[in-house]
């Protein structure tokens, strides 16, 4: 038996993917960047809480509820990421986070301060899911996103994408409805940011609003940033390169926020495209060198 | 009537706080473009130097100079090696490098000063201030007073030297301004110095103010600057401080008449994102 340690470790590992694909849709692709990714992982995190503990839904109804719940609220974000660019795009999902956690704190219904306790394990068949099949389910989805942005990145969306990220005004000018797509990509990541509250959730079995924070979103953001916006395999190294190196250096525990705020200066300096992007230093020394000719 | 006078004079206080924090950021926005995330923490930093200077000198007056020079230096820095080698890359990359300076310092903070708030009680030789039912303390006086006259320092600055007309050229086309002769990566790092400088007073002033002084208080000043700024209408100087004025009072008259509905910085952001999407060019700007 795998001890529950490295169980607990490797779910965290899976959520921590989930959330840095779920920033790269949004960020690396179409380009739009969030800084309160945190706040859908919290309405996820509540609305499979709540649905299951209250309306007793089971959980396989609840993920895809929370996800949709996610969904919902990051349509409303895309609406209005169409009338702000860029920086100020930014400080409204900032500020979206900041809302959240307040609303949370301050209704009755969201248990305020104290979260919400009590989450029912996920249960198969009658079957309580162990922490291993916890574990194995994580992996399963973690496997389903990657296939599912793989074939997104290659179709049509993803070049559609790739062009409002480059040159919204050339995309549109091309007859792209830029418009339409940088709604779907807020839709697909937010609903993935959910289904990764609704894991948390039913891992952890006790929710509160701090758990959300904007330290949350920064960290989010660092994942995917360190590893290499625009790619799949950097997110996913990167989530895991985070998730892994804090345990076995302990140090970086206690400076945590101070490694996580260096990491985005000095990745952004040298290596805006991160360790595994794209061009990386790494990824040239990686590929075998093409003859010039 | 006697509350309203109070809240008044608070609500006053807070937005001279707001408009100090609020210039340099503003005045980075208005030259580079940049949303310099980082300047809460140089205010963060101007309140410790303040209250250090205070420890080993045992005088507040001149706990303001040296957080000013202090922070001007700390400002100068921060643009020579972080934003001086990015300002011409996508507006997304600075932002990523102010919010890691912001996140990094606030932790460096806790780390060097603990926790726990740090007490920064300074005992003025005179009472309150008392004229029928209007009541100004020393420390009220003393925030409103510093910040009208560097308010005006700031407007002779921008309107009346040479420093301020080429911070105004390149503002308005930095490579025109650059064609006929003004080093602009010069006034740039100038103008990085005096906003900071103005943000370490206004921390020494925050400080004295709520006579304590702890590493996360620059944490809800950050985001209310970015409320400040969007509602003065981006990288104006006096929508800024009319903007910085305007929430102040309201804040205080809206929390004391209906008290929290939400916690105030989300009141606060609710405000931002509504001017956002539907008044984007603030309550000052121009419409383009």
């Amino acid at each position: 038996m795998i001890p529950p340690y490295y169980l607990t470790i490797g779910t965290f590992v899976c959520i921590n993917i989930l959330l840095a694909l779920s920033i790269g849709v949004l960020s690396g692709y179409a380009g739009q960047v969030s800084l309160g990714h945190a706040a859908f992982m919290a309405i996820g995190a509540y609305t499979s809480a709540l649905v299951t503990r209250n309306l007793h839904f089971p959980f396989w109804l609840a993920m895809p509820t929370a996800a949709f719940m996610a969904a919902v609220i990051g349509l409303g974000l895309g609406l209005i990421s169409l009338r702000l660019k860029e920086d100020f795009l930014a400080i409204t999902t900032m500020g979206l986070n900041f809302i959240v956690i307040g609303i949370l704190l301050y209704a009755p219904f969201f248990g305020r301060a104290l979260g919400i306790g009590d989450i029912p394990v996920p249960s198969l068949l009658g079957h309580e899911l162990s922490r291993f099949e916890f574990l194995c389910m994580c992996l399963a989805l973690v496997a389903a996103a990657i296939v599912l942005l793989w074939w997104l990145q290659r179709s049509w969306i993803g070049l559609a994408w790739r062009g409002v990220r480059e040159a919204e005004e050339v995309a549109q000018v091309m007859g792209v409805n830029t418009a339409k797509f940088k709604i779907f990509a807020f839709v697909v990541s937010t609903a993935m940011a959910g289904l990764a509250g609704s894991l948390y959730a039913h891992f952890l079995l006790f929710i509160t609003p701090y758990d959300f924070g904007f330290p949350l979103s920064i960290q989010i953001l660092t994942l995917a940033v360190l590893g290499g916006l625009g790619t799949i395999h950097g997110p996913v190294l990167g989530a895991v390169i985070l998730t892994i190196l804090p345990e076995y250096l302990r140090f970086i525990q206690d400076y945590r926020m101070l490694t996580y705020g260096l990491l985005l200066v000095f990745v952004m300096l040298y290596q805006p495209q991160g360790l595994f992007g794209h061009k990386s230093f790494i990824m040239r020394h990686l590929k075998p060198r093409k003859k010039s000719s | 009537m006697e509350t309203f006078i109070e809240n008044l004079v608070t609500g006053t206080t807070l937005g001279s706080i707001y408009a100090l924090i609020s210039i340099g950021m503003t005045m980075v926005y208005g030259l580079l473009k940049i949303l310099h995330v980082a300047h809460a923490s140089v205010y963060v930093l101007g309140a410790f130097l303040g209250l250090v200077c205070y420890r080993l000198t045992g005088s507040v007056w001149l706990s303001f100079p040296a957080a000013a020079a202090g922070c001007a230096v700390f400002g100068y820095l921060m643009y020579i090696f972080f934003y001086r080698r990015v300002q011409d890359e996508k507006p997304l990359i600075p932002l990523i490098i102010g919010i890691g300076l912001f996140i990094a310092m606030g932790d460096a903070f806790r780390l060097a000063a603990g926790p726990y708030s740090i007490s920064f009680k300074y005992q003025f030789a005179r009472g309150p201030l008392e004229i029928g039912s209007f009541h100004i303390t020393p420390h009220q006086m003393l925030v409103i007073g510093s910040a009208l006259v560097l308010l005006v320092m700031v407007w002779l600055v921008v309107n009346r030297t040479r420093t301020g007309l080429a911070w105004q050229a390149s503002a308005q086309d930095r490579e025109v301004a650059m064609g006929i002769g003004v080093n602009a990566n010069y006034y740039f790092g100038l103008n990085f110095m005096f906003g900071s400088a103005l943000a370490g007073i206004a921390g020494v002033l925050v400080g004295l103010y709520y006579a304590a002084v702890n590493a996360n208080m620059g944490e809800v000043w950050a985001y209310k600057v970015f409320v400040v700024m969007v509602l003065g209408g981006l990288g104006s100087v006096s929508g800024t401080v009319i903007a910085a004025y305007l929430l102040g009072l309201s804040e205080t008259l809206i929390i004391s008449y209906l008290g929290y509905f939400l916690p105030r910085d989300a009141i606060a952001f609710i405000l931002m994102i509504l001017v956002l999407i539907f008044m984007p060019s603030g309550v000052m700007g121009k419409r383009k």
